[in-house]
Parts: structure tokens; sequence; C-alpha cells
């Protein structure tokens, strides 16, 4: 069931579970919608010098803040065919990380899709740096 | 002006909690002193909402308990009141913060004036002042702390000549005061000792010095605004907010005159049907249309005037505000001084010594930043003209000089830079002492004067003969060093011994904005600051090696045009070919969120006119880019140059033997200096170091290597056979290139090394 009010829908019982939701090469990915503080379009990037990883796309500008944007394809080592254009971006101990993927979907009811975690995503974005800090 | 910073408040708070919450709690007192339940209900809803709408949960907690219990007939109003005050006391904590540690600051420093009898004496404002504070104090509900600050102020109206034994007192007495200012006092027994010891004081002041006139005092105007952080932080942002929207429009102007050219050439294709048209009908309608689409080009023309003309008064007006907001972070250099004149004065007393100190140059406007960042540098610099370098009074006479010493602070801003100098007239540093320190007996060391002087920025590096209370861990001017670096600054010392020591102190007047040049390089723009750029050059495509002996650098990868940016770092020089020079410009600096500090190359990122942003770049990252670039080029001509260190002749001939095996040129040191006056002598690749090893360990020898600009690109190689020094070593800095444990197999450092 998808909540079509663009993320401000609240689950009808108790028992409801809602998922964040975005499709990655044509499958489902989720995560608790608590933790998304943004998502749309990819704006433009800010890139950095000496590429610090393949899967690091650059600084965007969210709400005022400046971001790392990650490819979460690369990060997730999956195919990348197109560069992704959408994001979605959370919250983790006062700092911001941003994910590029393929398709955003919105909070949905708690379906088939392929839970993640804020921190696997995190400890994925930190570990694909950590080579060049 | 002065700003403050409040960390309670930039954390949990939000000022619009606040102003709206002060907003509805009127309300509720109203209607608590009416007893009218329903005010009080409907009051309390309010502040719920609110809360609940900025997530503060414990208020939203306590609240409905609040609700609850009055649905029941329950009195709380006791309980309404204790929880807006507490509310109210995390506002103001970081307010009390600041300005009790800025006001016992200044009434240090009124005192110190009092005590050497300088004129005019301002008893006006520290009376002020402590009265300030003694509110304060009541107000966070220190009563002890408040208690004290009245006795100060009562001994302060009442006594106007005061003994060497009421002013230790009352420096003890604000020393006490400012320590509520950072929540460092434990207890409040040294608070009632002091408070009783100076009410002793009073009673037994004389009648006559109740006599105090104040028309002897002279009245400081206060210059003085606090104004809060986040505010200003808020403008920045709203500035930049506004000159993204200043974008948008432009981009809104573009179609506009689009859509006017569209219109003007529909009306010619309307006129063109006019007059090839026989059917009078169609020409009428068609005349119609003709004169509307008229009238429309003339109002659409006159809308784009007007949106040109409100694009413009725009950009004036965001420019001048951004100027403004960025004056607001400024603050006299005289707010860094606070508290020198009392340390000096305390370590004089206790030393025994007759000092002078005289500062030029507080007017000077100095970032908020660089004066919170500049006073503890400068604290230590002092401390040590007191302790090392000004000589007993005694001492001074026999040399001829006066017996009180002489500390000068000047400061003055050039080219956008802030100097400092630090003078005094003191004993200079023994050149000669750092020589014994570190050569061994009967040796003569091929140092230069400076490169000794270098040393004493080593941390754990002293002359002192033993520690102090005050001084000779060693620590400290390597940490002042420390700290100038990370201000983008940096410090150099001369000496002349007998005559004094002169510290001098470089860095940039403001952190927050940055005369750049504006450059790219693989379609994409940089920045670097614009007095690290010596001069920008045009070299033919494909003739790069024209600048013999330099690196060029190729960033991104990117096919290459052909200008190219000299750049400089202490004595090394580098070419950095980019695609096109763009202009000169001066950045505000955005605040770099903690992911992007870590990763190389980024000095600052800025923002651009345009709403954008760009990387300022960093020069050291640049150059040590280029290393890695030489050095692999190198490595497929010629033979590894390789200096082994170690105190153990068995570990030296092992590894020159291997080494020499696999190829390599090898030469060996029994200790730290040999090899530092080898590396001097003769480049080498590779430096592989043991390291304890008597007159200079491994870790010394390396950072010497590092900070000497001629051979700092040397790879260094650190071994030991301890894990606590290899936690040492990795914990003194990342200059060292690897750690080996002896216990790693021998060839595979070995291959590691040929490799």
């Amino acid at each position: 069931m998808i909540d079509y009010t663009g993320g401000m829908g609240t689950p009808h019982s108790e028992e409801e579970k809602w998922v964040f939701t975005w499709v990655l090469d044509e499958a489902f990915y989720g995560l608790d919608p608590e933790r998304i503080c943004h998502a749309g379009p990819v704006p433009s990037l800010t890139p950095l010098p000496f590429q610090p990883s393949p899967a690091f796309r650059g600084a965007v500008l969210i709400q005022g803040q400046l971001t790392p944007l990650f490819c979460l394809k690369r990060l997730l080592d999956l195919p990348v065919d197109v560069e992704a254009k959408r994001l979605f971006a959370l919250e983790w101990k006062e700092e911001r990380f941003a994910f590029a993927v393929d398709e955003v979907v919105g909070r949905v009811q708690h379906t088939e899709e392929e839970l993640l975690t804020e921190r696997v995503l995190i400890t994925l974005a930190r570990e694909a740096v950590r080579d060049t800090l | 002006m002065t700003l403050f910073k409040s960390k309670s408040e930039k954390e949990k708070l939000s000022t619009i909690y606040f102003e709206e919450l002060e907003k509805h709690s009127k309300e509720v007192f109203e209607a608590l002193q009416k007893k009218d339940s329903s005010q009080i209900k409907e009051g309390l809803e309010k502040v719920l909402s609110i809360s609940r709408l900025y997530g503060h949960g414990d208020a939203v907690r306590t609240l409905s308990s609040f609700l609850s219990s009055l649905e029941q007939g329950e009195e709380i109003r006791e309980r309404v009141e204790q929880f807006f005050f507490q509310i109210f006391q995390r506002k103001i904590s970081g307010l009390f913060s600041c300005s009790m540690k800025e006001e016992m600051e200044r009434v240090s420093a009124d005192l110190m004036d009092l005590e050497a009898g300088k004129k005019p004496v301002h008893f006006e404002e520290m009376l002020r002042l402590m009265h300030s504070a003694k509110g304060n104090l009541a107000l966070m509900g220190f009563v002890k702390g408040k208690e004290l600050a009245h006795t100060v102020e009562e001994l302060l109206k009442r006594k106007k000549y005061l003994s060497k034994e009421q002013f230790e007192l009352l420096f003890r007495a604000v020393d006490l005061l400012q320590r509520y200012s950072d929540s460092s006092l434990e207890s409040d027994g040294d608070v009632e000792e002091t408070t009783l010891l100076l009410r002793q004081t009073i009673a037994n002041l004389e009648p006559e010095d109740d006599s105090l006139q104040y028309s002897e005092t002279d009245s400081r105007p206060q210059t003085s605004v606090q104004v809060n952080e986040q505010v200003v932080d808020r403008l920045l942002e709203l500035i930049h907010q506004s000159q993204s929207q200043i974008f948008a429009l432009q981009h809104f102007k573009e179609n506009f005159v689009e859509e006017r050219k569209k219109i003007s050439k529909l009306l010619q294709e309307v006129h063109q049907i006019c007059e090839m048209s026989s059917e009078a009908q169609v020409k009428g309608r068609l005349n119609l249309v003709s004169e509307h689409l008229k009238s429309l080009e003339s109002e659409h023309f006159e809308a784009s005037v007007g949106l040109m003309g409100y694009c413009l008064r725009e950009e004036q007006l965001s420019e001048e505000l951004s100027q403004e907001a960025l004056q607001l972070r400024m603050r006299p250099f005289k707010d860094a001084t606070l508290g020198f004149r009392r340390l000096i004065r305390d370590l004089s007393n206790r030393l025994s010594k007759e000092v002078d100190f005289y500062i030029e140059g507080e007017e000077v406007s100095v970032e908020r930043e660089v004066v919170d960042a500049l006073r503890p540098p400068l604290m230590h610099l002092l401390r040590n003209a007191v302790v090392h370098g000004i000589e007993e009074p005694d001492h001074r006479e026999e040399k001829g000089k006066p017996r009180s010493g002489k500390i000068q602070l000047n400061v003055v801003i050039q080219d956008d830079h802030l100097i400092l100098t630090l003078q005094d007239d003191g004993r200079g540093v023994d050149l000669q002492c750092i020589r014994e320190k570190i050569a061994l007996p009967g040796e003569q060391l091929p140092f230069s004067d400076e490169e000794l002087m270098e040393l004493l920025f080593l941390p754990q590096f002293s002359t002192a003969p033993r520690v102090t209370e005050d001084s000779g861990r060693g620590m400290g001017l390597s940490v002042v060093q420390k700290e100038m670096e990370a201000l983008g600054g940096e410090v150099c010392i001369e000496t002349k011994p007998g005559k004094g020591t002169c510290f001098t102190l470089q860095l940039p007047r403001t952190l927050t904005s940055l005369r750049c040049l504006l450059f790219t390089v693989g379609g994409v723009r940089f920045a670097l600051p614009v007095d690290q750029v010596e001069r920008v050059m045009s070299i033919p495509v494909g003739k790069e090696e024209i600048i013999s002996g330099k690196s060029l650098l190729q960033m991104r990868g990117e096919a290459l045009e052909n200008q190219v940016l000299l750049i400089r770092s202490g004595q090394k020089q580098m070419g950095l070919t980019v695609e096109k020079v763009l202009e000169e410009s001066v950045l505000t600096l955005c605040k770099t969120p903690l992911f992007f500090e870590g990763l190389p190359g980024i000095r600052a990122l800025a923002f651009t006119g345009e709403g954008g942003h760009l990387v300022v770049l960093d020069k050291e990252a640049l150059f040590a880019a280029a290393k890695r670039t030489c050095l692999e080029v190198k490595k497929t001509k010629k033979k590894k140059r390789v200096l082994v260190v170690d105190d153990s002749s068995t570990v030296r001939e092992l590894f020159k033997g291997e080494l020499e095996q696999a190829g390599c040129h090898v030469e060996t040191a029994s200790h730290g200096l040999e090899a530092f006056v080898m590396i001097r002598g003769a480049p080498f690749d590779l430096l592989v170091t043991d390291a304890v090893m008597p007159k200079l360990g491994g870790i010394d020898l390396i950072r010497l290597v590092k900070k000497n600009q001629a051979i700092s690109s040397i790879s260094c190689y650190l071994m030991s056979s301890s894990l606590s020094q290899l936690d040492e070593a990795r914990s003194k800095g990342a200059l060292i290139d690897r750690v080996i444990h002896k216990d790693e197999a021998l060839s595979r450092i070995l291959k590691e090394i040929c490799n």
C-alpha cells in the first residue's frame, strides 16, 4: 500500500508498519522512515578532488546543509548502467548522508522489501572513503 | 562587539521555541494569578502543542501531567512556576557563562590597573560589573557566589586604597567567581572562606574609608554588544538562501526576455496575415488579436524592466547584508588579551621578577574564532617570556639592563593577515645549550642557528634544566605551532643571546572569507588562496617540461590546457596545470561538515555567487600528490638509496646485506644525529630507522627530516620491537610513512621496501 501523500501519512493502526522504500536495480529496499530527512532528485553536485572513492559522488546541498552523496549501487556492489538520479538523505548523530538511488517510492506499508538499517548504510559509506582518511 | 556562544542552546534548544514559550508563559502566569482554570488550561495546552511541535519530549510529559492534575482540581501553581523557571534557566545558562567570564576578566584587569597605580581608575565600571555579576549569580541560584560578589562590591565601595593583602584577597575572590562560568567549582568551601575574610576586612575598615569620592573616577564608555552566535549564523544562512533566490530570479528573468521575443515574432506573423487576407471579418478579428498582443507585449516589457531592477536591488542588498553579518563576527583584539596582565603580574610576583608589559594594536578588529584561538598560544608564549626570558632584577642590573624586564606585544594587519610580534628583552635562547643537548661530547654539529631553533618546536624538547609548575616540559612550543597551523598560520622565532627573543605569529585575519583564485580542472571549478599562488604562466601544450625539475600535476586526469599556476610551500615550488584561470574573488567559507574534514585535498568549502559551492584546495595535499607522482617516475629509473639507522650493528648489517642483494644502494648510521647529518649531505629515497637510539631517537629524527623542506620528501619507515613505542609514534603524528614491528617477517619488510 503506497502512501501518495508524499510521506506525510501515518499508519492506520499500531500494528501497521511503515517503511521508507526505494528501488535499486529493479529491487525494493527499505528503511525506518523516521531516519529519513529528505528525498528528491539529485541536485547539482560539488565534485571533490582526489575522488576518495568511486562510490562517492560529491557534496550536495540539502536543506541548506552540505551533505556527502554516495552511489548506493556502488556501495552495495550492484551493476551501474546509468547514474542514479534520485536521492534520499538520512541523519546520523548530527551528520547527514545522502544516497543516490534509481527511484524513491516513499512510505509504504511493510511488505516484501529488503530492510536495511541506517547503521549499515553509514558504515558502508564510511568504509568507502576510509583508505583516504 | 562581543559575541557569545551558548552550547546548551545550540545543542538542544531552538530560539523560536523559547520566543513562543515566553509569549505563552505570560498568559499562563496571568491565568494562575486570576486562578482562572479554563485560561490556565488553554495556556498550558498552547505550550504543550508548541513543545510537541519542537520535539521537547520532557516538557510534553510534564505539561500533560499538569493538565491532568488541573482536571482533578489539584493545586499546580508552584509546579508550573518551577517548570518555567527551569526551562528559562537552561536558556540563559550559556549567556550567564559567557558574561560571567568576561565580567570577571574585566574586573581583574581593572584591579591590576588599580594596583599598578594607573589612572584613570575604573571604580564605577568595577562596581557595575560586580553588581551585574551578583544579579546573574542570584538568577542562576548560586547563593554563596552572590554573597561573595556582594562582599567584593562592598569592599570596593568603601575602600579607596587597598593593601597588598587586600588586593590578593580580591584577586582570589574574582578567580573564584570566574569559576562559576565554567562550572569548575567543586565545592562552596573556598567561596565561603573568602567571603568571611572579606567581611572581616570590611569590618576592620577605618571610618574615613567610607568617604570614597566617585568624582575622581572615570566612566568608561560601554562599547560592546552581545550577539547570539546562532542569530549570526542564521543571518548568514538567510543571506545565502537569498542569494540562491536571486539566482533563481535571474533564470526567470531570462525566460521572460525569451517569451517577449516570441510574442514579438507572433505579432509580426499576425501583421503578415492581415496584409494577405481578403476577408474583412477575418481581418477585423486579427486586428483585434494584434491589439491585444501589442498591449501584452507592453505589459511584459514593463514587468521585465521592473524585475531587472528588483534583481539589481536584491543583489546589492544581499551583498550589504553579507558584509554587515561578517562584521558582527569581528571583535577587537583587546578581547584576546584579557587576563594577560594578570598572568604576568602573578608569574612575576611568584618568581620575584619585575616585568613591564605593553600591548599595541588592541583596537585592531579580528574575527571571533581567531580571537578565541589566539589566547592559549599567546598565554603560553607570555609565560615562557616571563619564566625563561626575563632575568631576575639583580642579574639584569649586573648586565647593565634596567631592573624591570620589558615584554611588548604588537598587533598589526597586513594584506588581510594578522601579524603578532611578542618581543622580550630577556636573556634570549641559549643556542649553545641546544647544541649540548643533542651533540656527543666534543662533536661539532653542522646545524645552522635557524635549524637549532627549529628543535624548540619538537615535542618534549626543552632547554629548561628542570620541570616546574610553569614550564620545562617541552610541550608548549610544539602545541603553539600546531595551533597556529590549524588556523592556517605560522610561527617563527628570532633570538639574540643576551638581548631577547621575538616570536612572530602570522595568521589570516578572518576564517570565514578567503581571497582566492578560481580555475577549472576537468570542467570542475576549484579555488586556491591567492597568497599561495606565486604567478600564472602560459605554457604551450605538450611543453610542460619547460619548468625543469618541478612536478606538474593532473588533478583529475582530464585533458589539459596550457595555463599553469605556480604555487609555493616554503622552499618547495610546483606548477599546477589547469584548464582555465577564471577570476580572483573573495569567497565566503561555509561551515565544513564533519565528514568532509578528513578528506584529502580540501582546505575548505566555499559558497559561490550562484548559490552553489566549490572546493578551496589544500596546498599541502597537492604537494603530497605531486611527490607521490614523482616517486613513481623515479622508481623506474634508478637504484633506490636507503639509509638504515639502528644502534644494533646486527640489525644494520642484516638489512644492508638483504637490501643490497635486492638492488638498493644502502648506507648505515648508528644513531639519529649521525643519520640526520648524512641525509643533509646526500639525498636518500628511504630512511629505515629504529625508534629508540642514543642522542636522537627515530621518532624525533623523522620529525626533523619532515620539517626540513629540503629533505622532507624522503619516505620514512620506523622500526620498533615494542608495541608501546609504535603507539607513541602513531600518536605523535602522521608524518611516518610506515611503522614496522620488528617481529614482522624480514622478507615481507624487504619486499615492501624494494617495491
